[in-house]
Parts: structure tokens; C-alpha cells; sequence
């Protein structure tokens, strides 16, 4: 005789302890079984058709695959694609743009960003006109910010040009994006022309999002202006600027879009990032496997960047209380 | 009187500051888009004259009628087939990765599932990642399967990308919302799935509505993985669209300029929509929980 027990799943009868058959139903409750309901649609979907690639690139990377993976006489190498690396001139101009737009790129947003942000916090007559359209440069599409950039920053037809004539900075026409010393860096600008927005934007939430008494109590111990950013501000805002700052990393590590449409990565390769060359490399000069080599290495970068940004989350993921 | 002079001349100092910032930061955001505008509305000549001109001298609406009603340009498929296809998979995706992630956000935030944290881990770091990372294996895929050059491989590709951050959103908007009306809803005699549907998300409608358009506006401008994937010119989506015209001799910078205000446009308008939410969902989903 089985007496039906709700908490506690083990009945004792002497010195015995019986598993009552309850417990495996308990097991599998309707309270579990709803829960995996919930989620599962959006697990596979990520999974299959976002986890998967990913292995599936890396595990390509190990091959010597040219054009696509149903060919004949291709093998596995091991890490051969990826002792190629260190040779390849491109790459390492590629790796060495995708290391500063991650690094450098989010630094300037940031500071941009702070100085907008601060603005922003101002009222005055234009201030929620500047609040409504300060998203603007985010919202647009890559493809059309890469456009219109490349558009101003032409030689003969851009605006920039006859703007920095008209003020005598400049004595002749200049293609910013057509010489090799200066494409890099203004692929960098047109980047952070894009994401600063987004970091003033979080940096006036964060600053608004301060008690006002702390501010009323540093005006009455009289602390300067720029005292007050210093000692009050930054430091509450400092735990949103670092996950502002590894999103943005990311972000950066992953654009390709506008590279490609402005420069394509030259002139001579010249900003060139991972994105840019590993498209080339597969779908230009055929070379699959070691795209993929190429993919996975940029993929390492970020991975680095989304574990911290993981790892800032580590509250928020504790699910439910 | 000397002090309040003082003050005033400090206090003015200060708004003539402000001025000259929010001027500066007017210009930096809005130049390149009011100078594209404005290019939309210049003939040919002009938009390849120099020095360039700001305003238009010969105001014109004929590129952005071309555009609009079809103009070809050397090309089989018009504008509107470019359109109707980007309007078309970026609608049906956001609304069905809403589903989805409406469904995900709120199982995480409830239910304490086996490996729960593990696997909102793995939609977080997923929410990073794709992109060009995976673009070489999508391709090998997707051709492997007969999926490669169709709005339908491209739609569920964009449904994957779209499923992980929008789930991140969402999670954190349900673990910020009382249990305490699905708590009465129950006591009411509502299972879980009807006390969810019936009460938690209408009350959550405005941040679903702003998801819906976040999702939008990542499917309506993604074009990494369209480029790779679409083929023939009638599947085109609109970035597609505007990066052949630049692959000609010439930038047909007239008839981009227009195209871009007319592909632009949708975004801007559905983001003036929501765009109080939008800000604080996506400012606190970013930075906090």
C-alpha cells in the first residue's frame, strides 16, 4: 500500500526506504515539462542554424576545402591553414586593423559618447528636438551610412572636400578613402560616426538615472563642474561605460558591411579587417578552408569580448528566484 | 547688483556653450543624411558637378519617382520588386521571431528549467556573434540544402539571428515583471499558458510592439548574409539592390540617393513610433537587468 505523499518523495517502513513511484512523476511534473515548452522553439532555432555553422566553420578550417565542401581529394591538415597565417601579409594587416578598430573604436565612441551624453542631460530650447533625432546615425542601415560616407568623402564630388576648401584647411582636392594612409582611419571615424549616439545615449540614462541629492550636496560643499563629473558622475556611470565598451568591441569586430561598400579593404589591402578578408577569400580567390581559418580566428576575438560581457550579466542570469 | 552681474555673465557663458555644442552635434548627426536628402532631389548633372552644390539648384522629383515606380536601369527586376521582397522577409521575421522570443524570454524568467543558466549563457553569447563569423558555413549550408538564393532560406536564417537578442530583451523585461497578477490570474483558475497570454503580455504590449520594431529594423538593414545568398535579381532585398549599382563604372549617385531616402524612410518613421520605449528597453536590456 502506497500512501500518496506531496513533499518528501521516499516513504520509510522499518529500515527500508522505498522510492514511492510518485517521485519519477514528480520528476517529470507539468511545472518542468511546461517550462522546456517554453523554450525549446527558440533553443533549436539558435542552435541548428547558429551553432552549428559555427562548428561546422571551425571544424572546415581543419580541412583544404577550395570552393565548397563536396569536392573530391580534399583531406584533413590539422593546423596547417592556420601556421599559413603568420606568412600572410594581408591577414596580418587585416588582423592588425581588427585589433585597433576593437580596441580604438570603442574608446573614441565612449568619449564622444560622454561629452553628447552630458549635453543631452542640458535642457535648453532644442534639447528634446536633439534627444528625438540623436539616434539617427544608429538607425540607419550600414549599407546606407557606408554610402553616403563614401559619397562625402570623394574626391571630386564630395561634400567634405569643398567644405575643407571653403575653409581654407585644405589646398586641394583629397580622396580620403582612395589613399592608403587615410582609408583606415576614416573607416574608423564613420564607425564611431555610427555608435557614438548609442553610447550618449546610455550615458544620459545612466547620469539621469543618478539620485539628485548627491548632486545638491557637492553644490553646497561647492565642488567645481568638473569636479563633480569626476568624483560623481563617472564613477556611477563607470559599470554601464565598461559593458557599453565591450558591446561596442563586438560590434566592431563584426562589421563588414560598411568596409565593403566604401573601400572593399584596399587600397592595397590597406583597411582591410577579418570580416572583409575572409569574404574575399571564399567567395573571390575561392579558398574556403582557409576563410574559415580566417573566421575562426576573428571568431576568438570575440568570443573574448562576449565572455566578459557575459560575465558582467552574471546577476541577471541567476533566472528566477 | 555687481553680483547678479556676475552671475548673469556666468550663466550666459554657460547657454552660449550649450548653443555652440547642440549646434556642432546637430550638424555631425544630421549632415550626411540631409546632404543625401538633398542629392535625391538633384538631375544628374548636378549631383556629378564640381564643386558640389548643398542646395538643389534644379529641384527635381524625377529620381525618386523613378525609383518609386520602377525605373530598371539596365536591370530586369525594378525598384518596387527589391522592396516588396525586403518588406516581405523583414515582416515576416520580426513577427515570427517575437513569437518565438516572447515564448523563450518568459520560460527563462520563470521556470526553473534543467541547465537553465547554461543555456540562456549560450542565447547570450549567440546574441554576439553571428555575423561574418558565420557567413562561410551559412553559405556551404544553405547551398547543400537547396536553400541558397531564396527569401524563404533567408527568412529563417534572419529568424535565428533575430531569436537570441530579442529573447534577451524580453527576459529581462519579464524578470522585471510582478509575478503578482499571474499569481491572481491563477488563483482565478488560469493555468500558467492562460494566465501568460491573457495577462502578462497585454499589459507587456508597448515593449513587445518596440521589439517588433527593433527586429525590423535589424532584418530591414542586415546584408552580410543577403549578399551571399541572394543570386538572381528578382530575390534581391533593397541593400542588395543599392550595392549593384555600385559595382558600375560610375555611382548612379542620383538614383542611390533617392532609393537610400525611400529605403530609410519606413526605419525612421517606425522608430519616431516607439521610440520612448525603444530607448529604455533597449538602454536597460544593454547595460543592466
Amino acid at each position: 500500500m502506497l500512501k500518496l505523499k506531496l513533499k518528501g518523495s521516499t516513504m520509510q517502513k522499518g529500515n527500508k526506504i522505498h522510492l514511492s513511484p510518485f517521485f519519477f512523476l514528480a520528476l517529470i511534473n507539468k511545472r518542468l515539462l511546461s517550462g522546456y515548452f517554453y523554450i525549446i522553439p527558440a533553443i533549436l532555432l539558435v542552435f541548428v542554424l547558429l551553432y552549428f555553422p559555427l562548428f561546422h566553420g571551425i571544424r572546415l578550417s581543419f580541412f583544404n576545402y577550395k570552393v565548397t565542401e563536396l569536392e573530391p581529394g580534399a583531406r584533413f591538415v590539422g593546423f596547417e591553414n592556420y601556421f599559413d597565417l603568420p606568412y600572410d601579409p594581408t591577414f596580418l594587416i587585416a588582423l592588425r586593423n581588427t585589433l585597433l578598430f576593437v580596441a580604438g573604436g570603442p574608446t573614441l565612441s565612449i568619449l564622444g559618447g560622454i561629452l553628447l551624453g552630458i549635453l543631452l542631460t542640458q535642457e535648453f530650447k532644442l534639447s528634446k528636438a536633439l534627444r528625438a533625432i540623436v539616434l539617427i546615425p544608429w538607425i540607419l542601415p550600414d549599407m546606407v551610412v557606408g554610402l553616403q560616407w563614401a559619397w562625402m568623402l570623394q574626391s571630386q564630388y564630395g561634400i567634405v572636400n569643398e567644405i575643407l576648401l571653403n575653409f581654407g584647411l585644405m589646398k586641394e582636392r583629397f580622396g580620403w578613402l582612395a589613399s592608403m594612409e587615410t582609408a583606415a582611419p576614416m573607416l574608423l571615424l564613420i564607425f564611431v560616426w555610427k555608435f557614438f549616439p548609442i553610447v550618449a545615449l546610455m550615458v544620459y540614462s545612466s547620469i539621469i538615472s543618478i539620485p539628485t541629492e548627491i548632486f545638491e550636496a557637492s553644490v553646497v560643499d561647492g565642488a567645481s563642474p568638473l569636479k563633480k563629473f569626476l568624483y560623481i558622475t563617472l564613477p556611477m556611470i563607470r559599470p554601464s561605460l565598461i559593458v557599453v565598451f565591450l558591446l561596442l568591441s563586438v560590434w566592431f569586430a563584426n562589421n563588414f558591411t560598411i568596409v565593403f561598400v566604401t573601400t572593399g579593404g584596399g587600397p592595397a589591402n590597406s583597411s582591410e579587417l577579418l570580416t572583409t578578408y575572409l569574404y574575399k577569400l571564399a567567395f573571390a580567390f575561392f579558398r574556403l578552408s582557409y576563410a574559415a581559418t580566417v573566421s575562426t580566428i576573428n571568431f576568438l576575438i570575440l568570443l573574448a569580448f562576449s565572455l566578459l560581457y557575459v560575465y558582467t550579466f552574471r546577476n541577471v542570469l541567476r533566472g528566477p528566484k | 547688483m555687481k553680483l547678479t552681474m556676475k552671475l548673469n555673465k556666468g550663466e550666459i557663458s554657460k547657454r552660449v556653450a550649450i548653443y555652440v555644442a547642440s549646434i556642432t552635434a546637430f550638424i555631425v548627426i544630421l549632415f550626411p543624411y540631409i546632404w543625401t536628402v538633398l542629392n535625391s532631389f538633384k538631375n544628374v548633372k548636378e549631383v556629378n558637378s564640381v564643386p558640389p552644390t548643398f542646395f538643389p539648384q534644379e529641384p527635381t522629383l524625377a529620381n525618386l519617382l523613378e525609383i518609386a515606380t520602377g525605373g530598371a536601369l539596365y536591370r530586369t527586376d525594378p525598384w518596387s520588386v527589391y522592396f516588396m521582397n525586403s518588406a516581405i522577409v523583414s515582416s515576416v521575421t520580426s513577427l515570427l521571431a517575437t513569437f518565438i522570443s516572447i515564448f523563450a524570454g518568459y520560460g527563462f524568467s520563470r521556470f526553473r528549467i534543467r541547465g537553465n543558466m547554461f543555456l540562456l549563457i549560450l542565447i547570450l553569447v549567440a546574441m554576439l556573434f553571428p555575423g561574418p563569423v558565420i557567413l562561410i558555413p551559412t553559405f556551404e549550408i544553405m547551398r547543400n540544402i537547396g536553400l541558397a538564393d531564396s527569401l524563404l532560406g533567408l527568412g529563417i536564417l534572419y529568424t535565428a539571428i533575430l531569436t537570441p537578442p530579442l529573447t534577451w530583451l524580453l527576459y529581462i523585461n519579464f524578470k522585471n515583471f510582478p509575478t503578482d497578477f499571474e499569481e491572481a490570474a491563477k488563483v482565478d483558475g488560469c493555468t500558467q499558458l492562460g494566465a501568460f497570454l491573457r495577462v502578462v503580455v497585454p499589459m507587456s504590449r508597448m515593449v513587445i510592439a518596440m521589439i517588433i520594431v527593433f527586429a525590423f529594423l535589424i532584418a530591414w538593414s542586415e546584408f552580410p548574409f543577403a549578399l551571399i545568398l541572394l543570386r538572381s535579381s528578382s530575390n534581391y532585398t533593397v541593400p542588395i539592390g543599392l550595392e549593384t549599382y555600385i559595382s558600375e563604372f560610375t555611382i548612379w549617385w542620383h538614383l542611390l540617393s533617392a532609393a537610400i531616402v525611400l529605403y530609410s524612410i519606413p526605419l525612421i518613421a517606425l522608430f519616431f513610433l516607439v521610440q520612448k520605449t525603444f530607448i529604455k528597453g533597449l538602454t536597460s536590456g544593454m547595460l543592466r537587468g
